[in-house]
């Protein structure tokens, strides 16, 4: 075994380039057909630098913008929510998805109305579940080192104190970030309709009764999948199941 | 300490899981059917009890007679003896549908095996008999009965305010529930919501306790209470069905009713106990609205409404948007009325419209009113007039139509006359327009890498455990601290603590110079090493003493005097050799260091003692 790390370590300091190599190579091929205006090639290029197991903002948006100039609402806004995932204070992305939002057919229900959860969303949204997770981390970590350095460094308590307040702050304006935001995105199954149209029924089957009626951009809660079917929870609450293959899910998974 | 701790817990949990996964290779299936004979109408509680395997999902096999109304889940974890035992109840309310012999067999499907069935259980159903459930607009009829043609001791109606609605007009269903004198109700929930299919559905206000009334039925003494009420709106002419609604009732004997014999073959009620019912579904006939007298501009307004409307602005720009906003606000269905039409110039555009219902459910109808919010925009300069808005309705109460009107609106438009049309109507707000105006940000440019997917921190178990671990590591060095502080604080006990473990490294390294030629050395270590060993076990300066004075005070400590002479005797011969130029052949050095080493042990023994 002991033989065996250097070996596959070199293969994968190899591959992995080879991969993010071929990767942006689909993206910068997507670039060129977009400015040529051929949004449809540049959308599977784009699509396929994602396959390739890109991750990364640019792709998104790019990959939104040619989805949007072929009039796919939906997949434009799951693609800008996706990217926002990896970069939420991107203002390219903030606005394009406001200006996707406006070409919905479904009105999303207005924000919390309640201050403070509104200035608690706001913040969240500012940042992605690792920068708060390695805030509040960091928080964490400095309170107990003030906590150790206590006694040895009695000389210098005052600077023992500041180091504990400041990871007491951290820890405090953090830790509920990361909390909402790893709730959010590790826990919490999301998804955005693409379909331009799609009836939800009261069931998992074709012949349940319908129950309503969702578009294009329509940010969905999925609950639970049975076979093609996925029951889901829609922002004002109502729930109902749809074909999975109407919608994309808000999660990428580590290749 | 620690690891022998864990090492417990651990062989605990693999102990505990491997009883676990021994309890789950024998599954075991059981199925409870309560009561045996029931009437059609009447419940039964249907459980399927699962041992031994927590995630499975059993079937129920041979309840076409029932109905499902009601669904309950429960597990527990039994530990006996070392052995678990898991148990999942999956509880079914069922309400009888049909005559007959039903068997019922709870079936788990088959996973790697055949599939695992259990003992059949047999339910008679027997036809009550009764009469109609149902009296349109009316009170009860003849009470239901029960197979030997007595009165059902309870049951439940759905009450009609018509059974010849037309589509749009409001027909309230109230479902009331029966009981026989002598009963007294304790408390009751709902298990069965009914369906309205065909029908916009709006609950109306209702008690939330039921206030019984005493009435008759065939002579014989019921109370009853209103359980429901709803205003229904059918929606298109026809048949139309009204859901059943099913209800549990706690239910105990009064005095009054001690020694009623028909109604102790129902319940036994001494004790009081749970019981099902469930009014019939209701067949109602929608009629469509009259066309005599049906205005050319009517669509499907029904009930009585008045409307108003106005612009927030009288002037604005070419290109500017003007909110024209109508409310329409009366009894009915308002949701259902259409934007009322508008004749408008053409060069006025309708770049959007939103629809607000708010609706009011009362107690014996439903009314409120619905706001329009239309964005106009005119393409041409100058003086337009949005002629008065009609809302033609079907008035049910005085059975013809009516018109609501307003007064005529009027605004100017300024400005240069636009060339492009603007965009295709659609349900937008003030923001969304303002969007649409603009475009989208441009596309990235060009990477040499792209960042990769990667596995998120929240999803690194290392990361978890880092952050557990630390306050544990900071807890432990805190107390070490702490412990380490004491012990300095008491300097005496510190030093005697580790005097003896400062002397053995002495001896160690005067072991090392045993073969080396450095004779003054190896007696210097002996030295220190016993001096030491008392100093630190004395608190005293080891320099200080005189081989006299070491005498004393290791007489006044209660050092034998076998040991004091051995001291003394190495004293003196590290001295000699050390200062008088003395040699020391390896043997003799071979000597001393045993001898300081058995002193070292004496010394130690006594002095703690």
């Amino acid at each position: 075994m002991k033989r065996l790390w250097l070996p596959l370590l070199l293969l994968a300091l190899t591959v992995a380039p080879a991969w993010a190599d071929v990767a942006a190579d689909h993206y910068n091929r997507g670039n060129k057909l977009f400015a040529d205006g051929q949004y449809a090639e540049a959308l599977a290029a784009y699509q396929a630098a994602l396959d390739s197991g890109a991750d990364d903002a640019a792709v998104y948006l790019n990959f939104g913008n040619a989805a949007f100039r072929l009039n796919e609402v939906g997949l434009a806004i799951w693609a800008y929510e996706m990217g926002l995932r990896l970069e939420p204070r991107n203002e390219d992305l903030r606005f394009n998805l406001r200006y996707a939002g406006a070409f919905m057919r479904d009105e999303m229900p207005p924000a919390d109305e309640v201050f403070i959860l509104r200035v608690g969303r706001a913040l969240a949204g500012h940042f992605t579940a690792d920068e708060a997770l390695a805030g509040a981390a960091a928080g964490w970590l400095l309170c107990g080192l003030a906590v150790l350095l206590w006694g040895p460094w009695r000389r210098f308590r005052w600077r023992v104190i500041a180091l504990g307040v400041l990871g007491a702050l951290l820890l405090a304006f953090f830790a509920p970030i990361a909390a909402a935001n790893v709730h959010r995105q590790a826990v919490l199954e999301r998804a955005v309709v693409v379909a331009d149209e799609v009836l939800v029924r009261t069931g998992p089957a074709e012949t349940a009764k319908e129950a309503f009626t969702v578009h294009a951009g329509m940010r969905l809660e999925l609950i639970e999948t049975r076979d093609d079917y996925a029951r889901v929870r829609i922002p004002t609450g109502f729930e109902g199941w749809l074909p999975t293959e109407t919608y994309r899910a808000l999660r990428r998974d580590a290749e | 300490m620690w690891i022998r701790t864990g090492s417990l817990l651990l062989i605990l949990l693999l102990a505990l899981t491997s009883a676990a996964s021994a309890a789950r290779d024998e599954v075991r299936l059981r199925l409870e059917v309560q009561p045996r004979s029931v009437l059609v109408g009447d419940a039964v509680e249907i459980s399927i009890v699962v041992e031994g395997d927590r995630k499975a999902q059993p079937q129920l096999e041979g309840a076409e007679a029932f109905r499902i109304v009601g669904t309950q889940s429960g597990s527990s974890v039994q530990i006996i003896n070392g052995v678990i035992s898991i148990s999942n109840t999956f509880t079914y309310t069922a309400v009888a549908q049909r005559a007959g012999t039903a068997t019922l067999t709870a079936v788990l499907p088959a996973k790697r095996g055949r599939a695992l069935r259990s003992e059949p259980v047999s339910v008679l159903v027997a036809q009550a008999g009764q009469a109609p459930a149902t009296t349109p607009q009316g009170g009860p009829a003849g009470a239901p009965t029960d197979a030997q043609g007595r009165a059902k001791p309870m049951f439940m109606r759905a009450i009609l305010s018509t059974a010849k609605p037309y589509v749009g007009e409001q027909l309230t269903v109230e479902y009331r529930v029966y009981i026989r004198e002598g009963v007294r109700p304790r408390n009751f929930s709902l298990n069965e919501v009914p369906e309205f299919t065909g029908f916009v559905a709006h609950e109306l206000i209702t008690s939330n306790r039921l206030n019984f009334e005493g009435v008759t039925i065939d002579d014989t003494p019921y109370r009853a209470a209103t359980v429901k009420r709803y205003a229904l709106f059918p929606v298109a002419p026809g048949e139309a069905t009204i859901g059943s609604l099913g209800l549990q009732m706690t239910v105990a004997r009064t005095g009054r009713g001690r020694g009623w014999d028909p109604f102790e073959d129902f319940f036994d009620l001494s004790q009081g106990r749970t019981v099902q019912t469930a009014s019939q579904p209701v067949s109602v006939t929608v009629l469509p609205p009259p066309t005599a007298g049906r205005p050319a501009d009517w669509r499907e307004g029904v009930g009585s409404y008045t409307v108003s409307a106005q612009l927030d602005r009288s002037e604005t720009a070419v290109g500017e948007p003007v909110e024209l906003k109508i409310v329409v606000e009366g009894d009915g269905n308002v949701d259902s009325i259409p934007r009322p039409l508008l004749a408008l110039d053409e060069a006025i555009r309708v770049y959007s419209e939103k629809a607000k219902p708010e609706i009011v459910a009362g107690y014996d109808s439903v009314s409120g009113k619905k706001t329009f919010e239309i964005i106009l925009i005119a393409s041409q300069p100058g003086a337009y007039e949005i002629p008065a808005i009609r809302v033609p309705f079907w008035d049910p109460k005085e059975k013809g139509y009516r018109t609501a009107t307003t007064e005529p609106l009027h605004f100017t438009a300024t400005g240069e006359a636009e060339a492009a049309q603007p965009q295709a109507p659609g349900v937008l707000s003030r923001e969304a327009i303002e969007l649409r105006g603009r475009d989208l940000r441009y596309i990235r440019g060009d990477k040499q890498t792209l960042r990769m997917a990667y596995q998120p921190l929240s999803a690194r178990p290392a990361v978890w455990v880092v952050l557990a671990l630390w306050p544990l590591l900071v807890l432990g060095v805190t107390i070490y601290q702490l412990r380490v502080g004491r012990l300095r604080a008491d300097r005496r006990s510190w030093r005697s603590r580790r005097a003896l473990r400062e002397a053995q490294q002495r001896l160690t390294e005067a072991r090392a110079l045993l073969a080396k030629p450095e004779a003054a050395r190896f007696y210097a270590e002996l030295h220190r090493a016993v001096l030491g060993f008392i100093a630190d076990k004395l608190d005293a300066a080891a320099p200080g003493f005189s081989p006299d004075e070491l005498a004393a005070r290791l007489d006044e400590a209660g050092v034998s005097e076998t040991a004091i002479a051995s001291l003394r005797e190495l004293w003196r011969e590290a001295d000699h050799v050390r200062f008088a130029g003395q040699t020391a052949d390896q043997k003799r050095r071979k000597d001393a260091y045993g001898r300081a080493r058995d002193l070292l042990a004496d010394l130690a023994r006594e002095l703690e003692r």
